[in-house]
């Protein structure tokens, strides 16, 4: 049996490296396990010639295509929108777009406000300095002063316009709506020892420069070098109790594939919203027969995704085609509630630049804009590059419908029940895609396109995995209390995506790791008393 | 499963109607880019099998005599039949084309990997943030 260590993370992604550098300081003995590697940026694909191609096998940011060792299989033929994750080191950052909004004031209150879903135990002030060293250790490129946000600290310079962003913020500028640079978690100069952005574009398959914070290269360096132990390729099957109801520890099975049991006084569980639940729900006992942490029976319910829609235009002036970070700018001109609207709550117009060649010509193909055989050229150089566009993020609220489960009959490759996923898209959230699609054309438009294409919701895009453990004060409607410990099982804390109560309308790893930091302090400040 | 010689020039000269040699543009059947092409085609080795037993039905084994109209109104109907098997071979093809040196430089396009050499992006007008800057701020106190 391995030596008892105190503390135990599940999970290397945006939530764990975060909880692990902060409970460093304490001098615990900290071992994290992740089911995948290090990342290797020399192996990204923009290194290398195929690197379109590498978006649709060995580095697609769905699972089901990508099928490495390190991921697990997931049933969610009963949800329109798939899951995008990543399973390793850094775990979703390191494929992510890197947009780095927070939540807005009135997304921790919610009921109060709309009448709709759950207010959150905390509020906006609580988490604010925990943002601020969230920033500062990413490092954020943005600009201060965005009136549809409080202020924030002062950030490296923003990511360039280019010619794409300057024709859609033109658009904005003709229907006198809000947009700001986006606040990106990507060097625009050297930060930390990174160096900054060359705009290689393919932020969503690796960032090979460096320039984008993903936490292998942001707070883990710092974490191990404080001493926290981070053991890859290792996959947690259940989190075991005693006959106190305490956890003792976790059982997973190590890179050759031999069961272990590693004992912790106290778990953290950062596996995101899928991988948590799915732990929770796998660590069945006589005390917690339903699964662990679960007396409420809400883990794994209100699984939220935020649905998206895209609007693309074409333009006659040549624009930025793939060159450069998809981020660029913002839109919450629509955040607020404001029922005139037909919905409740709002969501963020993100800009999207664009792709390289060859998804351009994927992307015109599929939808019939350009053709397979004779006029294929002619048609394809009119649009190559001559298209920008942009993401509506939709808030979604909590339904106890949209669940991960455990499917009966799959299993990963070490055997471990697999995730199923059920979710329906609300009719708050259809009516909110409409009108989003519907006003984004009318941006397109203004800026001077002279085609619009809009399309809702992405199918690939459920990379905003949240709900599924929520916190609250009353352990008949959540599953952790304010500060992240299981309702249950008191010396069990969930760090991650789902913890959330509500989605926002924005990404949420700000978030996700500012809540991270929280509960580590909240840790740290309890060291005394911790499991009372 | 591994695709036949035979197979592998049948579906040369569908990648070649995919993207067809026309306008001063190569096609995906010239020799370096189906050399690309066809060294990864195994892993779809039954979406393609399936698309040259489709063709040659549609076609009666004439195929590549056709002339480029009816190869194309063929490929069209297949399309439609296969969806997202005949997905995959547009996909491999136009990956495949989409990277060779002298299609990118045609285009006007840099060729080789973006990375280490990296990409320019012109920062744009900043005077255009000058409205929203009056702005004043507009969230939600609570
Ligand atoms: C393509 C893409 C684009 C995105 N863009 C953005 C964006 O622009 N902005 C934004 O805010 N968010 C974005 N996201 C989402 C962002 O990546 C996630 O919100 C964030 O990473 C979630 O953090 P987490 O800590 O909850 O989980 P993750 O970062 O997903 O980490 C979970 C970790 O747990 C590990 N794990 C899971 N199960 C087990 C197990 N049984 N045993 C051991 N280890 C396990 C996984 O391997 C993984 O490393 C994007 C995601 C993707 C995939």
């Amino acid at each position: 049996m391995l030596t008892t260590v105190d503390v135990v993370i599940v999970g290397a992604g945006a939530s764990g490296a975060a909880v692990a550098w902060s409970l460093a300081d304490t001098r615990m003995q900290i071992v994290c396990l992740d089911q995948g590697g290090w990342p290797n940026p020399a192996t990204f694909p923009s290194a290398g010639r195929d690197w379109e191609a590498r978006q649709h096998s060995d580095h697609s940011f769905n699972p089901s295509v990508r099928r490495a060792a390190a991921d697990y299989p997931i049933n969610e033929e009963a949800s329109p929108i798939k899951i995008a994750n990543y399973n390793g080191v850094g775990g979703g950052t390191v494929l992510y777009a890197g947009h780095f909004p927070r939540f807005h004031p009135s997304d921790f209150r919610v009921k109060t406000l709309d009448g709709v879903a759950d207010d959150w135990p905390i509020d906006y002030a609580t988490l604010e300095p925990f943002y601020d060293r969230n920033d500062a250790i990413m490092g954020v490129a943005g600009l201060r002063g965005d009136p549809a946000n409080p202020l924030k600290p002062e950030r490296m310079p923003p990511l360039p316009l280019g010619k794409s962003a300057a024709a859609v913020a033109r658009g904005f500028n003709a229907q006198g709506w809000h947009w700001w640079p986006s606040d990106s978690a990507i060097a625009t100069q050297e930060h930390e020892g990174r160096a900054p952005c060359i705009n290689l574009g393919h932020c969503l398959y690796g960032c090979a420069q460096g320039a984008k914070a993903s936490t292998d290269i942001t707070y883990w360096p710092l974490a191990v070098r404080a001493g926290v132990e981070v053991r890859t390729h290792c996959r947690v099957r259940e989190v075991c109790v005693d006959d106190q109801g305490m956890a003792t520890g976790v059982i997973y099975f190590d890179a050759e594939g031999q069961e272990q049991f590693q004992p912790a006084h106290m778990v953290i569980m950062a596996c995101n919203g899928v991988g948590t639940p799915r732990i929770l729900l796998n660590s069945k006992s006589k005390l917690f027969p339903d699964g662990l942490a679960n007396s409420s029976g809400l883990v794994g319910r209100n699984l939220m995704f935020h649905p998206y829609a895209s609007i693309t235009g074409y333009f006659d002036a040549p624009l930025d085609g793939g060159r450069g970070p998809s981020n660029g700018l913002w839109s919450q001109e629509f955040y607020e509630t404001d029922l005139n609207r037909g919905f409740v709550r709002g969501y963020t117009y993100e800009f999207s630049r664009g792709g390289g060649p060859a998804s351009q010509a994927l992307g015109g193909i599929g939808s019939g804009r350009v053709p397979i055989g004779s006029g294929h050229h002619r048609a394809f150089r009119k649009r190559l590059d001559h298209s920008t566009g942009m993401v509506a993020i939709c808030e979604d609220l909590p339904e106890a419908h949209n669940t991960v489960t455990l499917d009966p009959t799959l299993t990963d490759a070490h055997g471990i029940p697999a995730p199923k996923i059920n979710y329906t898209i609300s009719e708050n959230s259809q009516r909110m895609l409409d009108f989003a699609m519907a006003r984004g054309a009318e941006v397109m438009k203004a800026a001077g396109a002279y085609e619009v294409q809009t399309a809702a919701p992405l199918s690939f895009g459920g990379w905003h995995l949240m709900g599924t453990a929520r916190m609250g004060r009353d352990p008949k409607t959540s599953v952790v209390n304010d500060w992240g410990r299981s309702h249950d099982v008191k010396n069990l804390f969930v760090v991650d995506g789902s913890l959330f109560v509500t989605s926002a309308g924005v990404n949420p790893t700000s978030t996700i790791q500012a809540l991270a930091l929280y509960v580590a302090d909240a840790i740290k400040s309890r060291l005394a008393n911790l499991f009372d | 499963m591994a695709l036949t010689d035979q197979q592998i020039e049948a579906f040369r000269t569908i990648a070649g109607r995919i993207i067809p040699a026309e306008d001063g543009a190569l096609g995906a059947d010239d020799a370096t880019i189906f050399a690309d092409l066809s060294s990864s085609l195994n892993d779809i080795a039954p979406a393609i099998a399936s698309i040259i037993d489709a063709v040659n039905l549609e076609a009666f084994g004439r195929f590549a005599q056709l002339p480029s109209v009816e190869q194309d109104a063929i490929l069209r109907k297949v399309q439609g039949a296969l969806g997202m098997t005949f997905w995959a071979a547009v996909q491999r093809v136009t990956l495949c084309y989409y990277r060779d040196d002298r299609v990118l430089s045609a285009l006007g396009l840099r060729p080789g990997p973006p990375f280490p050499r990296g990409q320019v992006l012109e920062q744009g007008d900043w005077s255009l943030l000058d409205p929203v800057k009056a702005r004043q701020p507009f969230w939600r106190e609570t």
